[in-house]
């Protein structure tokens, strides 16, 4: 990481490293494609412009990078005033396998998309970095600026409300 | 699921109810199955912001960076409009249809008429050339090199009253070479045209070629790669072994290996292969194999194979006028100096033209090379 403050090549090992990362946490907060690819551009051109001031305070270089995303994400909501389309979250795409099992597991996904995307903007930031973001509880809390204690009562409402919008859309028993 | 425990955690601290703790528990291990799943992209889009992103990078961490190139970028815009307009490139366009559908809207190649052979680009039409035809000087930046490398190679085996050899590169981005890398990667499906280039990908990998012959390998996937783990030894290894799978040159016996941390614990290498012209390093013209210490390759950057046409021996300027030239672009150079080759694209040509390697300190006191065009009558 400290490479990448003088060499671009190492910055170019972090790009290809979370670029995949950063992507799919956006277009899963936005769920637009052109503005996954804009909020992804700025990200990582916010990430090279400020890099040089990155130090490390015991949360990964990821978490910064998600800190970066989170903020440009809610810039693009409050600039625009809307919130994700229900209609715009696109499936995710087809692996090999059985394809009756397979359109289960698409139809499970496009279900949890939904429902996440039904989530206040709070709730939706600490469901995808924890469980698309792989970060920790204390992580999160340092990335959103939030106390552990509001981003585990978060994630709790967040599974609560989850697990209810489930249930409505019948993939849940 | 173990990776959602601290969210099982969680879960049994705020819950009072068993069956409420493990209904939470399972949408938990569901959300974690369901989120990790990739998203798809674009994978010209991911090629062009790295690129962007690698330019901007340049600029902006490296302060010597910026004049030189802005000074090369105008003198090759200006080599290439001579070439232009005086017209002394006679023969067809080296690179066909490269550039004819703008970036905006990408098209799917035609496919072979015939299933292309090993041998195909070594026996393809070498265009109309004069052996006086000019060829324009490129410039480079300066490079920063590491202390054990701030060596020159000795100028044996030249005899630079006669000059030295310059060559064409021939059908240097050949389409069904390109197919058959892809392929043998395991990335299926047609190449896209993406402005100059082509692209293909699938499976969370990209290939990519540029017009002038290079192509760039990334897998997203190589991170999850659960091989044993290598040392440098083993990196060489792996490099060599992914080069050979994928029928691309190995173009150096003895390539060189760096480590760095990688940033999820463990180590990435970057193995860098330099080919040689004449016995002379192309500098420019690296293969380069970055992977982690699980041998899973995540990027690579390499040249397509190729054939060389020789264009004749041309004059150059002496080791002395080189340093001479290179100090008065400041800093301290000399009396280190060797002759490298430089893959230059001009006009749609790929040529590789001698220029002598300073060796020295910039400005800001930092041991670089500097390049000077040997070719003395461009």
């Amino acid at each position: 990481m400290e490479r990448a403050k003088h060499d671009p090549e190492a910055f170019g090992h972090l790009y290809d490293l979370y670029f995949a990362r950063i992507y799919a946490y956006i277009y899963r907060r936005t769920g637009d494609r052109q503005a996954a690819e804009d909020l992804t551009s700025e990200t990582f051109t916010k990430a090279l412009a400020n890099i040089r001031s990155y130090r490390y305070t015991g949360q990964p270089f990821v978490a910064w990078l998600y800190r970066i995303a989170s903020n440009a994400v809610t810039d693009y909501h409050r600039s625009r005033r809307v919130t994700a389309s229900l209609d715009r979250v696109a499936p995710l795409p087809a692996s090999e396998g059985d394809p009756v099992e397979e359109a289960l597991r698409l139809d499970d996904q496009e279900a949890i998309a939904r429902a996440i995307a039904t989530l206040s903007p709070d709730q939706q930031d600490v469901i995808l970095l924890r469980f698309s973001g792989g970060l920790k509880l204390r992580e999160i809390a340092q990335v959103t600026g939030k106390t552990e204690g509001a981003v585990k009562a978060l994630m709790f409402r967040a599974l609560g409300g989850l697990k209810g919008k489930l249930r409505e859309s019948g993939v849940w028993r | 699921m173990t990776n959602a425990r601290d969210v099982h955690d969680l879960i049994r601290e705020w819950t009072g109810s068993p069956e409420e703790r493990r209904q939470l528990e399972e949408l938990a291990d569901r959300l974690e199955e369901a989120l990790q799943a990739e998203v798809p992209y674009r994978p010209e889009f991911r090629e062009a912001l790295r690129a962007e992103l690698m330019a901007q990078a340049r600029r902006t961490l490296l302060p010597w960076y910026r004049r030189p190139v802005l000074w090369a970028s105008t003198v090759a815009v200006a080599a290439a409009a001579a070439v232009v307009a005086f017209g002394l490139w006679q023969g067809p366009s080296l690179l066909g249809d490269f550039g004819a559908v703008p970036p905006q809207a990408p098209k799917v190649a035609e496919g072979p008429e015939q299933p292309g052979s090993l041998d195909s680009y070594e026996h393809s039409t070498i265009p109309r050339l004069s052996s006086n035809v000019k060829i324009p000087v490129v410039h480079l930046p300066d490079e920063v090199v590491a202390d054990d490398q701030a060596q020159p190679e000795p100028l044996t085996g030249l005899d630079l009253d006669k000059g030295v050899q310059v060559y064409l590169v021939s059908n240097p981005a050949d389409l069904d070479q390109f197919r058959r890398v892809a392929a043998s990667l395991g990335i299926t499906g047609q190449p896209q045209q993406v402005g100059d280039g082509y692209l293909v990908s699938s499976g969370g990998k990209t290939l990519t070629m540029s017009a002038d012959g290079q192509i760039v390998y990334a897998d997203s996937t190589a991170f999850t790669h659960a091989g044993a783990v290598i040392d440098e030894h083993g990196a060489r290894e792996a490099a060599s072994r992914f080069l050979s799978r994928a029928a691309l040159p190995v173009p150096d016996l003895h390539p060189v290996v760096t480590v760095q941390p990688g940033e999820q614990g463990g180590h990435i290498y970057q193995v860098t292969y330099t080919p040689r012209v004449e016995g002379r390093p192309v500098v420019n013209g690296r293969t380069v194999v970055w992977m982690t210490d699980r041998s899973g390759v995540f990027r690579a950057e390499a040249h397509l194979r190729a054939q060389e046409q020789a264009l004749g021996l041309r004059p150059v300027v002496s080791p002395d006028e080189a340093v001479e030239r290179a100090r008065q672009g400041g800093g301290l150079f000399g009396p280190g100096v060797d002759l490298v080759y430089v893959r230059s694209v001009v006009s749609g040509a790929v040529y590789l033209q001698p220029q002598w390697r300073v060796f020295g300190s910039n400005e800001q006191g930092q041991r670089v090379v500097r390049y000077i065009p040997a070719l003395a009558d461009e």
